[in-house]
């Protein structure tokens, strides 16, 4: 189309500047960017803990990945090379960066579900994280409380596997339970 | 004041699940499964958190509404929900150059977050993740700048509903427009143009044929029908040259105009012309539309408030028309027809010169950047009206303009000079007619065209 035709065009429909006016009502705000960085901060962290293995590579190529590119859905492949990645590790009831890789991928999932539904330039009222995250901590400190137990329960001199393993099938068993008496519940 | 815009109830959304939920459950199941396989219950573990919180999230998605007494049904893959409200209105009148606008939404119990786009002047958008909850509706209020007169798009929004935990996530909702018609200011015009034959036994204005008026036509010898009062003595006695010879005193008759506003409404052009190519109701400065609005209806104003008779077409859309009358009344649905109007395009504005009244005088709104309102106005002017073209197009600033697009404003507007110059020479008057709404200027080439014909200067552009 020549210039002159475009001159002539009327209103074409083509986006412009937005004269920014302030939306009340929505209580304090953060950019959707900033809660993207977070979660890229945070995968990266966990993933430095585990640098010296796969794992941790896999972990920080998903992470940027899902930070930077439109496929939000990567950091779910990062928190399960971070779940891997403690396999390579000796199980120690005193070290904290188990405890610390659960906090973590709690905090991870609970950022990365909204990020996956958030556009890029939106802004995220503080308020929506208020209950999800109330929701992680009650989840992950009976977690924890869990993981100190399997974790001593390895490392003890007597220990074998199986003990160990039985600990993750109740654990499973009882999550699967209560899943179907609440579904059943519902009818 | 705020006008309600639409049925509060909307359509039951469409669930999808959300990807949160799928990675979840995938982590965990990867981090039990390794556990068990490598005996590592610690990893196993590590798992367990994130199919708690997919359980938890599955658990309270947003359910089925449900008949009294009864269980709801969970909110499967298009599965209908509990009515969400939403409620969109804004101002009914402008405040200070700005409307403001209202999102009120109610959300069923389950959904955790809504995702609200909102669009001012529908451009550019700005999202907004608000928490939700069934017994606090989310109530968000913002103000528009209204810039220009006419039909305007004020807001546009749309939503889309997160389930608990980004469970499940709904489709975007239907876009919401919220429309107003603002006013154009203007002032009544008080030097009026007349067509070249006024019409009517009665009006405001002088016509050339003697009778019953104000001003004096002539004197004449006193004819059978002439009333005695109009005898003039004094002219009488000067000039009778037999006894019985009577003189009367005539005046002009008055008559009342009939007047056609013609609106070019095939583009809508800012001051700024880097906006002409574009949809900018920000920055585009005031539009040729918003000056012949304000231009239309101060003309129609003139005149109606002494009485002529105005009638208006729209150029754009041929059925789009007020046929001439008079009164108040008329004056409202002429300038509500005026406000209503809005670009139609340059490629659907008719070349064909809309119906006018015989003896009427035109004014031919336009911008005159291309043929069709220079075709139409000379062939009204070639049938024996009065055509007065009113150039509209704002004073262009070019400031922001590339080389070649400053290059190619300059053709266009060297070829509308050729076409004005053609509009002269077809009989039609030009006055040029700028956004400001005083303008001395303006006052003095109206008065120049109000004169009669025989003390008329050239045209006054």
């Amino acid at each position: 189309m020549s210039v002159i035709e475009r001159l002539r065009m009327p209103r074409a429909g083509r986006p412009a500047q937005n004269p920014r006016t302030a939306l009340d009502g929505t209580g304090r705000e953060l950019p959707a960017l900033a809660v993207r960085a977070a979660l890229g901060v945070l995968l990266i962290g966990l993933a430095l803990i585990h640098v010296h293995d796969a794992f941790g590579w896999i972990a920080i190529a998903a992470a940027l990945s899902a930070v930077l590119s439109p496929w939000p859905a990567l950091a779910w492949v990062a928190m399960a090379s971070l779940a891997l990645a403690e396999l390579a590790e000796p199980a120690r009831a005193a070290a904290w960066h188990p405890y610390a890789m659960l906090a973590g991928l709690v905090l991870a999932h609970t950022l990365a579900a909204r990020v996956a539904v958030t556009p890029i330039r939106a802004h995220v009222a503080w308020r929506v994280f208020a209950r999800p995250l109330a929701v992680a901590a009650a989840v992950a400190v009976p977690a924890e409380a869990l993981l100190a137990l399997a974790l001593w329960l390895r490392s003890a001199p007597h220990a074998t596997w199986l003990p160990a393993v039985a600990i993750g099938a109740i654990a499973l068993l009882a999550l699967a339970a209560l899943l179907f008496a609440r579904l059943l519940r519902r009818g | 004041m705020s006008l309600p815009e639409s049925a509060p109830t909307q359509p039951p959304p469409r669930w999808r699940l959300g990807v949160a939920q799928v990675g979840a459950v995938i982590v965990g199941l990867v981090a039990a499964v390794g556990g068990i396989v490598s005996g590592r219950a610690d990893v196993v573990v590590m798992g367990l958190p994130l199919l708690a919180l997919a359980a938890w999230a599955w658990d309270r998605r947003p359910h089925a509404a449900a008949p009294q007494g009864q269980q709801p049904a969970p909110a499967a893959e298009g599965a209908l929900l509990a009515p969400l409200e939403v409620e969109v209105t804004a101002d009914a009148a402008a405040l200070e150059a700005t409307l403001g606008y209202r999102v009120r939404m109610t959300t069923p119990p389950g959904v955790e977050a809504v995702q609200l786009r909102v669009l001012e002047l529908g451009i550019r958008p700005r999202t907004h993740v608000l928490p939700a909850h069934p017994d606090r509706p989310i109530d968000v209020r913002g103000r528009v700048p209204a810039p220009h007169s006419g039909p305007q798009r004020i807001v546009i929004v749309d939503w889309r509903l997160i389930g608990t935990g980004a469970a499940v996530v709904a489709d975007v909702s239907e876009p919401r427009p919220v429309d107003r018609v603002i006013d154009p200011a203007f002032d009544p015009i008080g030097a009026l143009p007349l067509p070249h034959r006024l019409t009517g036994l009665t009006g405001a204005h002088d016509s050339s044929r003697p009778g019953d008026g104000g001003d004096f036509h002539d004197l004449a010898p006193f004819r059978p029908g002439d009333r005695l009062r109009r005898i003039d003595w004094k002219a009488t006695a000067r000039l009778a040259r037999d006894p019985g010879e009577l003189y009367v005193r005539r005046t002009q008759a008055q008559a009342d105009a009939t007047v056609f506003l013609v609106l070019d409404t095939g583009d809508d052009l800012g001051t700024d012309v880097e906006t002409w190519a574009r949809f900018d109701p920000a920055g585009s400065g005031p539009t040729s539309l918003d000056i012949a609005r304000s231009a239309a209806s101060a003309i129609a104003a003139g005149f109606v408030r002494v009485g002529d008779r105005v009638g208006f077409a729209d150029l754009g859309r041929p059925g789009r028309m007020v046929p001439p009358g008079a009164g108040t009344r008329h004056l409202d649905r002429v300038l509500r027809t005026i406000a209503a109007t809005g670009p139609v395009g340059a490629f659907h504005a008719s070349r064909r010169p809309p119906l006018v009244t015989n003896g009427a005088a035109v004014f031919m709104l336009s911008t005159f950047l291309d043929d069709r309102a220079a075709t139409a106005a000379v062939r009204l002017a070639a049938a024996g009206h009065r055509v007065i073209g009113i150039d509209v197009l704002p004073s262009p600033d070019t400031t922001h303009l590339s080389s070649e697009r400053r290059l190619a404003h300059r053709l266009v507007l060297m070829q509308r000079a050729s076409r004005l110059a053609r509009l002269r020479a077809g009989g039609v008057e030009l006055l040029a007619w700028g956004a400001e709404r005083e303008a001395p200027g303006r006052d003095a080439d109206l008065m120049a065209l109000a004169r009669p014909r025989r003390a008329r200067p050239a045209a006054a552009r």
